[in-house]
C-alpha cells in the first residue's frame, strides 16, 4: 500500500474514534440540566448556547475567547514561565494542525481532484520550499520547547501544588513521541531523496540529523517509509486517542473558559 | 455495598467544566482548606478528579465496553468529608486559569452528597433545626428583634409595619449577642440619615443560605417564599442586609428559586451607606478613635452575656451584646494619630457579589481612619474560615483558618480589622480572643455609627 494512503487510511480510523469519543463526551455533558431543565437534549443544548451568544453579542464573544479562551490572560498573569509553556504547546500545535490541514486541502483537493498547478499551491505541498520547511522545523521546535518545559515542572522541579496521575505522564509520554519522532522522519527523508544541502538546511534539524548518515549506504527509501509509518500511527493514536485523554481539555478549556469569562461580564455577581 | 452516581444535579456546563480543568493545580496554592489541612479531597483539584473518576466508571468508554462500576460507600464518605472543609470561598475560581466556576460547581457536589445520604450529621440537624424553628440556633423566632431591646427607643416600631425599605437581619445578628451591635448600629444610622426602614420581626425566617451550602438547597424555597411575601407584604421597594450570605441569597437564589424576579432591589448595608454618606445625609465625624482603639482585656471582642453559642443549638441569651452607641462620640482632638484598620473582604460579599469598592468607599469617607490593605485583598481576599458550613463541620479547620487571616492582618499594623459580615467578625473575633490578641474586630456598621454626628 503507498505510503499516503496508509497516512490516510490510519487519519480515517483516528478521525472516527475522535468523533465517536467526543461524542461519548457530549453525551454525558447532555445528562447535565440546561437553563433548569434535566437533560434536555443537543437541540436544547444549543439553543441555548445561541441565546447566550446573541445576549453577550459577537464582539464581545470573539474578546472572550481570544483573551481567555485562547490567550489565556489570567496564566499570564499567574506564571509567564507556565504561560510561555502552554502557549509553545498549544500555539505550536495549532499552528501545526492548520498548516497540516491546508497542506493536505492543497494535496489531496485543489492538486489530486482539480489538478490544479498554481505556483503557490505547489509551494504549500512541497515539503522542501524554504517557507514551509522553515515553518514546519520551527513549528515542531517550538513545541518541543514546550514539552521539555512541561516535563521540566511536572517531573524534575515538582512543584507542591502539582498532582502527576497517569493521564498526565500517559498525555506527555504520547505527545513527545509524536512530536520527536517527526525528526528522524525528516532527516530519512532528506537522505532518502538526496535533498541538497542548499535546500535541505531549511529543515535545519532534521538536516543535521541527517549529516551523519550521508556518507551511508543503507536502504534509506525503506527506512525512511519504515520511521513515516511509526510516525503516522503513533500520531494517528495521539489524535484517536483526545477525547478519552486529558488532552481533551485543548478543545473544551478554550469554551468553558469563554462562557464563563462572558457570564461574568453579562451577568456581574 | 456500591451506590450510582446521577448527573442530573449537574449543569451541562459544570459537567464540562470536569473535562476542562488541566490539573494545572493553581487552585492548590490558592485553597485555605487544603494549605491548612493537606486534605486531597478538600482541595478543588482533588475533587474535580474525583468526581470524573466516578463519571468515567459509569459512563465513560470503559464503562460502556465492559459494563458500569458503582462507586463504594467508602469513597463517597472520604469525598464527603473532604468536599464539607471547603469554605466555599472561591478564591479558586479566582484563579483558574480556564476559568472554571468552581463555587456552584461544589454546591452540586454537596447536593450529591445529600442524595447520596453523605451529608455531615451536623448539617442534618440544621436542616431540622432552620426548618422547625426558621432561624438556625433553634430559638424562639419571635425573638428575632432581642438586638433592638435596648435601643433608645426599643423594638417598638421596628416590625410590623409597612415601609419603602426593609432591613432583613440574618440568623446571626438576630441571635447572637456578639453581632447584636451590628443590627443596633445600621438601624441607628438609617434612623439618624431619616431613612423609613422596617424589619420583619419574627416574620424574618432564616434566608435558607446555611441549607444551600449544604447541599440542601431544595429545602430553601420554602424560606424563600415566606420571606419574599413578607418583604412585598411590607410595600418595600428596597431590601437590605448587613449578612453577605443573605444578600447572596437574596439577590442570586431567590429569583432562581423561585423562578420569577423579586420584583424588589436587593443591597448590602455598605451599598445603602454608602449613598447617604454621598447624599450628605450622614454627616461623619473623626471616629471615635478612643472608643474603637481600646482593645477589650483578653483580645478579641468577648461577647457581653456569657460564651459564644455553638452555630446552631445551645440557647442563645436573648439581651446583651453591645450596649447602643448613643451620645455624641468625642471628635478626634488634633495631633491624635489616624485610626489604623484593615478590611477584610468577606466571600459571599467580594468575590460572590462583585462588591469590593462600597466598604472601602464607606471607610475612606470616615475622617481620622487610616486604611491599610492586608497582602490578600478583594478578589484573593483569604477567607476567615466561617464560610461553607465549615464551622459545624469542621470546627477546628475554621479556626485555624481564622488565625490565618488574623496573622495577614496583623502585618498590616492596623488596630481594628473590619469586615461587613457578621459571620467574619463572629470567626474573626473569637480566633482573636482564643489567640489572646490585643485586636478589635468590627463590622463596617459599628465603625460607621461611631463616626455619624447624632443627636442624644
Amino acid at each position: 500500500m503507498p505510503r499516503l494512503a496508509v497516512f490516510w487510511v490510519l487519519h480515517a480510523v483516528a478521525a472516527a474514534v475522535f468523533v465517536a469519543g467526543c461524542g461519548l463526551r457530549v453525551s454525558i455533558w447532555l445528562q447535565g440540566s440546561v437553563e433548569g431543565q434535566p437533560a434536555p437534549g443537543l437541540g436544547a443544548w444549543l439553543r441555548a448556547g445561541w441565546r447566550c451568544l446573541r445576549r453577550a453579542g459577537l464582539r464581545r464573544t470573539l474578546r472572550a475567547f481570544l483573551r481567555d479562551g485562547l490567550f489565556h490572560r489570567r496564566l499570564l498573569a499567574t506564571s509567564r514561565g507556565r504561560w510561555f509553556a502552554h502557549a509553545c504547546l498549544l500555539g505550536g500545535f495549532g499552528a501545526m494542525f492548520a498548516l497540516s490541514l491546508l497542506t493536505g486541502f492543497c494535496t489531496e483537493v485543489l492538486v489530486g481532484l482539480f489538478g490544479v498547478r498554481h505556483p503557490l499551491v505547489q509551494a504549500l505541498i512541497n515539503k522542501d520550499t524554504p517557507a514551509m520547511a522553515l515553518a514546519n522545523e520551527t513549528l515542531g521546535l517550538v513545541m518541543v520547547v514546550g514539552i521539555i518545559l512541561v516535563v521540566w515542572r511536572r517531573y524534575l522541579r515538582r512543584p507542591a501544588e502539582l498532582r502527576t496521575a497517569a493521564p498526565d505522564t500517559a498525555l506527555v509520554v504520547l505527545l513527545a513521541i509524536t512530536l520527536i519522532s517527526g525528526y528522524p522522519v525528516e532527516a530519512l527523508r532528506l537522505v532518502a531523496e538526496g535533498v541538497p544541502a542548499g535546500i535541505g538546511w531549511y529543515s535545519y534539524l532534521g538536516y543535521a540529523l541527517s549529516l551523519p548518515l550521508r556518507g551511508l549506504s543503507w536502504p534509506w527509501q525503506a527506512l525512511h517509509d519504515g520511521a513515516f509509518l511509526l510516525h503516522t500511527t503513533v500520531a494517528s493514536a495521539f489524535f484517536a486517542y483526545v477525547p478519552f485523554s486529558k488532552f481533551f481539555h485543548a478543545l473544551v478549556s478554550p469554551l468553558v473558559a469563554t462562557a464563563n469569562s462572558l457570564r461574568r461580564e453579562v451577568e456581574p455577581a | 455495598m456500591s451506590t450510582w452516581l446521577k448527573l442530573g444535579g449537574y449543569t451541562a456546563r459544570q459537567l464540562m467544566e470536569l473535562d476542562a480543568c488541566t490539573r494545572c493545580g493553581e487552585c492548590l496554592a490558592w485553597c485555605p482548606a487544603f494549605a491548612e489541612n493537606g486534605e486531597e479531597l478538600a482541595h478543588p483539584l482533588g475533587k474535580i478528579a474525583c468526581v470524573k473518576e466516578w463519571v468515567g466508571r459509569q459512563y465513560g468508554l470503559r464503562a460502556r465496553l465492559f459494563g458500569r462500576r458503582g462507586i463504594q460507600e467508602a469513597e463517597v464518605a472520604r469525598f464527603s468529608q473532604g468536599l464539607y472543609q471547603c469554605t466555599l470561598c472561591a478564591r479558586c475560581g479566582e484563579v483558574c486559569p480556564v476559568h472554571i466556576d468552581t463555587r456552584p460547581l461544589w454546591l452540586a457536589m454537596r447536593e450529591q452528597m445529600v442524595e447520596l445520604g453523605a451529608c455531615p450529621p451536623a448539617l442534618a440537624a440544621l436542616r431540622e433545626q432552620v426548618l422547625a424553628h426558621h432561624n438556625i440556633v433553634g430559638d424562639d423566632n419571635a425573638n428575632r428583634l432581642a438586638w433592638a431591646g435596648n435601643l433608645p427607643q426599643g423594638a417598638g416600631g421596628l416590625a410590623g409595619k409597612r415601609a419603602e425599605m426593609v432591613y432583613f437581619v440574618g440568623c446571626v445578628a438576630s441571635f447572637y449577642p456578639q453581632a447584636y451591635s451590628i443590627p443596633q448600629s445600621l438601624a441607628q444610622t438609617l434612623q439618624a440619615a431619616g431613612v423609613s426602614f422596617a424589619t420583619l420581626g419574627g416574620e424574618e425566617w432564616c434566608c435558607g443560605f446555611p441549607l444551600i451550602v449544604a447541599g440542601l438547597g431544595r429545602e430553601a424555597t420554602e424560606l424563600a417564599r415566606h420571606n419574599v411575601a413578607a418583604v412585598r407584604a411590607a410595600g418595600a421597594t428596597t431590601l437590605v442586609t448587613t449578612c453577605p450570605s443573605c444578600l447572596h441569597t437574596w439577590r442570586h437564589d431567590y429569583p432562581r428559586l423561585l423562578g420569577e424576579p423579586l420584583g424588589f432591589a436587593v443591597r448590602h448595608a455598605t451599598e445603602v451607606l454608602g449613598d447617604l454618606v454621598e447624599a450628605g445625609r450622614l454627616r461623619l465625624h473623626p471616629c471615635a478613635v478612643g472608643a474603637v482603639r481600646e482593645p477589650p482585656l483578653h483580645g478579641g471582642e468577648p461577647p457581653l452575656h456569657g460564651g459564644e453559642p455553638p452555630l446552631h443549638g445551645g440557647e442563645p441569651p436573648l439581651r446583651g451584646g453591645e450596649p447602643p452607641l448613643r451620645g455624641g462620640e468625642p471628635p478626634l482632638h488634633g495631633g491624635e494619630p489616624p485610626l489604623l484598620v484593615t478590611y477584610h473582604d468577606p466571600c459571599d460579599l467580594g468575590r460572590t457579589c462583585g462588591i469590593y469598592e462600597a466598604p472601602r468607599r464607606l471607610l475612606r469617607a470616615i475622617p481620622g481612619v487610616e486604611l491599610r490593605e492586608m497582602k490578600d485583598n478583594r478578589e484573593l481576599a483569604l477567607c476567615c474560615g466561617g464560610g461553607g458550613d465549615v464551622e459545624m463541620a469542621a470546627p477546628s479547620l475554621s479556626a485555624a483558618l481564622a488565625r490565618r487571616r488574623l496573622a495577614q492582618a496583623r502585618e498590616t499594623g492596623a488596630e481594628v480589622i473590619v469586615s461587613a459580615c457578621q459571620q467574619c467578625k463572629r470567626t474573626l473575633a473569637a480566633a482573636a480572643r482564643r489567640e489572646g490578641l490585643r485586636v478589635r474586630v468590627l463590622d463596617i456598621t459599628e465603625v460607621l455609627w461611631r463616626s455619624v454626628t447624632h443627636d442624644g
